[in-house]
């Protein structure tokens, strides 16, 4: 069943969610315009297609569920130029903030999507593997590559 | 740098104000949206109203009558270990957790990996390509026994599509397996040469399966060759194959004999979620897995070596997987039979979930309005109803390797981790579910669950301080 979704609603939600819907739109494709493009159709998206959510968990869950498949939509259908950095983003961070961030971000897709969800937002396999559509046993997979493939420091971070 | 770095990098990550602004202008403008849900419910229906008379005349036949399966709790509980005290090394202890499951308990100080039987410990130079150290130890009941192993190495060096790949390449061979293992210095110094990495091949102790990539995110792109240990050449796995489907492809999965392959193709956008051709590497034939048996699959799973699982799904306009089918389709004869009609696929975000849930192997479980729960051997279509036992939002199921077991486990949503509560397996060939509660869980941050062989479950945990790391092992 579908919802409307008032614009105080609506205003409050994109409060809430709006920086992890871009953050893992980031992630995704790398590229701010990008990021932004894809945060804008989610939430009209919200608007237009939301399902009667049964929580606030649910309904952060479908936002970035949403994402993951925007983005991967986006990037399919375009041709896209290999993007190494987030200069423009993070200018004033210090450096090692930077390195971490480019060590994830220099991560094949299938890797990064599982490690930013697990470690940044705080999903368990099962979580992810709902979010991004995969078996569990993929997204297990994915995050222990996804960490042998990182340089940095993840021990006892779970 | 650490992953805390990562954390403090992205909280300054937000989106520009002006967004919200464009979002809200943008709201304003009114869609007209048919709720695709709403049509799928009435096919649905009239799918399920077809599979109804289809189960009355399963239930007729004595060979296809639902089986029961009584869950059993054990009386026991494990008391999960908990001290915090770091030791010096790996350090282990053994419980018996009644006469049905043998627990053993890896403390460490820091996370040691298992390759095989082993308990690992592997110390890297700095750039991560070259093993400065490497220490084995046999886990037996009570002890670690420190053993020596025969250690190769060799430089690797293969060009591939143009790109040469490089690097050290390392490996033993224990009871006629063949463990291979390279350093992982992918990541912010990633250079061309490193995107590769190996894997056993159908218990081959001469060979192993390189693995060659180029690209990232969805450039990312992936072959495999078989790698010869003795001479350092490389021989093609997919002779004759449109080499226009071996550059889109980002990856390959191979049956246990190796003798055919499931290659898998990049999304674009005629095929937004992929293509896969099986490969039959004696008749160098390729079939697109969606015309196999004329079930149009989007993607097939090895049962063995010639039989495949092929999967079905429908979507939502919104990407939300609605719906799943299966068939089983007999490779040699090219004979597939349904074996799960059109279903609806259980949802936990819905408020009261029902639906199959889909495992990657040869088996889902059809999960009842009132929790209810049934296994359904999707090679056989049997259906097995789990007696004295009721699906909830926190449990979780997971096939061991070869398809034979299932992993249950229930999680404690208070806790930071896992926190997993109960634990147990169906042992599917036996036919057998139990489980036992776990007390204690709580005092560790329980990060990770895993079968590490067909046997042997392992839990990923840490003490709350971070201080002292566990492995944890279950034989059932």
């Amino acid at each position: 069943m579908r919802q409307t979704v008032s614009a105080d609603e609506f205003e409050t939600a994109y409060d809430t969610y709006s920086a992890a819907v871009y953050r893992l739109a980031l992630v995704y494709l790398g590229r701010p315009a990008d990021a932004e493009d894809v945060t804008q159709e989610v939430f009209v998206r919200l608007l237009c297609c939301a399902p009667a959510f049964t929580g606030e968990d649910h309904k952060k869950r479908w936002l970035l569920r949403v994402t993951a498949n925007l983005c991967r939509d986006q990037l399919r259908g375009i041709w896209r130029k290999q993007v190494t950095g987030l200069e423009d983003v993070l200018l004033a961070a210090p450096a090692q903030e930077r390195e971490a961030l480019d060590a994830v971000m220099a991560l094949p897709e299938q890797y990064k999507l599982p490690i930013h969800l697990h470690y940044y937002e705080g999903y368990s396999v099962a979580e992810i593997a709902e979010i991004l559509k995969l078996g569990q046993s993929a997204v297990k997979m994915r995050l222990k590559r996804g960490r042998e493939l990182l340089k940095i420091e993840l021990e006892g971070s779970y | 740098m650490n992953i805390n770095d990562y954390r403090r990098a992205m909280d300054r990550i937000v989106p520009d104000d002006a967004l919200k602004e464009r979002i809200m202008n943008q709201k304003n403008i009114k869609k007209k949206y048919t709720p695709a849900r709403r049509v799928l419910t009435v096919a649905l229906a009239a799918a399920l109203t077809i599979a109804c008379l289809f189960t009355v005349a399963f239930a007729a036949s004595p060979e296809l009558r639902t089986a029961v399966l009584s869950f059993f709790r054990m009386e026991e509980r494990e008391q999960v270990p908990n001290s915090s005290a770091k030791p010096e090394g790996p350090d282990i202890s053994k419980a018996d957790i009644g006469e049905l499951v043998k627990a053993q308990y890896i403390k460490m100080d820091k996370y040691y990996s298992l390759s095989g039987d082993l308990l690992t410990d592997l110390t890297w130079s700095e750039d991560h390509r070259t093993l400065e150290d490497a220490k084995f130890w046999e886990i037996k009941d009570n002890e670690l026994v420190p053993v020596e192993i025969d250690l190769h190495t060799q430089q690797m060096d293969v060009t591939y599509g143009g790109v040469r790949y490089r690097g050290e390449l390392y490996w033993y061979i224990r009871d006629g397996v063949l463990y291979p293992f390279k350093g992982t210095p992918l990541g912010v110094d990633t250079q061309p040469e490193d995107q590769w990495y190996v894997r056993a091949f159908s218990g081959r102790t001469d060979a192993l399966l390189l693995c060659v990539s180029q690209g990232r995110q969805m450039e990312y792109t992936e072959t495999s060759l078989l790698y010869h240990l003795d001479t350092g050449e490389t021989e093609e796995l997919f002779a004759g194959v449109d080499p226009a489907i071996l550059t889109d492809s980002d990856g390959s999965i191979w049956s246990p004999n190796a003798n055919r392959a499931l290659i898998t193709g990049r999304a674009s956008a005629q095929y937004p979620n992929g293509r896969e051709w099986l490969y039959d590497r004696e008749t160098r034939t390729l079939t697109d897995v969606s015309t196999l048996g004329g079930a149009g699959a989007e993607f097939g799973i090895f049962v063995d070596d010639d039989t495949l699982v092929l999967r079905v799904y429908t979507y939502t306009p919104d990407y939300d997987c609605e719906a799943v089918a299966s068939w089983v389709y007999d490779i040699p004869t090219g004979r597939a039979v349904q074996t799960l009609k059109e279903s609806p696929i259980y949802n936990e975000q819905d408020e009261d979930p029902y639906g199959i849930i889909p495992f990657y192997g040869g088996w889902a479980m059809e999960i009842g309005q009132d929790g209810s729960a049934c296994l359904i051997n999707l090679v056989t279509g049997e259906r097995t109803v789990l007696e004295n036992f009721t699906f909830q939002k926190n449990i979780d199921f997971w096939l061991n390797p070869s398809g034979s077991k299932l992993l249950y486990y229930a999680k404690d949503p208070e806790t930071g981790g896992f926190g997993i509560s109960q634990l147990g397996v169906i042992d599917l060939e036996e036919m057998t579910f139990i489980a036992f509660d776990r007390e204690g869980y709580e005092n560790l941050h329980e990060g990770g669950i895993v079968w590490e062989n067909d046997n042997t479950i392992s839990i990923e945990a840490s003490s709350l301080d971070g201080e002292t790391q566990y492995l944890l092992l279950y034989q059932f």
